[in-house]
């Protein structure tokens, strides 16, 4: 298996997926990026939606607020 | 010194901490990644309290390859727990769920929000990953810890390390999923 690019701007755009950001797909990836580079662009956007459904599904369950 | 490791020499303080960090994260990512079956057929509440439980009162045996191993091997022990009681109960069917097959193809609500085939090779990438770097993802984007959370649980003394250990599991996890999908 190749390894996997690990540049400063795609481990900042991972925390992004992490944190849930949004995040302009389309216009991502810097002129210089690598097809390798796009490549696992191609599989964050994916994986944004893995970490979209785990919060939205966490906020589902959460216990309502307290009322006042 | 870690949460995990203070609780593994015995602090009672840091195992009800850890029980009350974890236990409603638990049961909120057993709620969406438990089928729906398990979830109306089975006390899934009572499963995912007692595996942390039961858990935590085998940390002193607990030997992971790395500190940061907690989240995964709750996970994992909840995941068997259920496929335990799956199965017992699975001996002794209703005659709808014999008809509807509901047992075993029941999506759940994280299968259905993603896709199957998405969450299929999702979990298949996560098992691919180092033990460590899988617990970083379990607890960032599975169980939703925060990073000074992750860093407490592994002993780290960095946020900001912690963070770009975690973006570069994810980067990994995405070279797996591309990997697998070229093979």
């Amino acid at each position: 298996m190749t390894e996997t690019p690990d540049d400063a701007w795609l481990i900042a755009l991972a925390n992004d997926v992490c944190d849930g950001r949004r995040i302009e797909w389309e216009s991502i990836a810097p002129p210089t990026a690598t097809p390798a580079s796009r490549k696992v662009i191609a599989e964050l956007r994916r994986l944004a939606s893995v970490v979209d459904a785990h919060r939205v599904l966490g906020e589902d369950e959460a216990p309502p607020a307290a009322e006042a | 010194m870690s949460l995990l490791l203070r609780a593994q020499q015995g602090d009672e303080r840091a195992r009800d901490e850890l029980c009350a960090r974890y236990l409603p994260r638990l049961r909120r990512w057993a709620h969406g990644r438990l089928p729906g079956w398990a979830r109306d057929h089975l006390d899934t509440e009572d499963i995912v309290q007692d595996s942390l439980l039961q858990s935590i009162g085998r940390l002193e045996s607990f030997s992971p390859r790395h500190d940061q191993a907690f989240c995964a091997y709750i996970c994992q022990a909840i995941r068997n727990r259920v496929a335990d009681a799956v199965r017992r109960a699975g001996r002794r069917p209703s005659k709808e769920e014999l008809t509807s097959g509901s047992a075993t193809s029941d999506p759940s609500p994280f299968e259905l929000a993603v896709g199957r085939e998405t969450a299929s090779r999702y979990d298949d990438a996560l098992q691919k990953l180092s033990e460590s770097d899988r617990e970083l993802i379990i607890a960032r984007v599975e169980l939703g810890l925060d990073y000074s959370e992750i860093a407490a649980l592994a002993g780290k003394s960095s946020n900001g390390a912690t963070r770009v250990a975690v973006g570069r599991a994810l980067l990994r996890l995405a070279g797996v999923m591309g990997h697998d999908r070229d093979a």
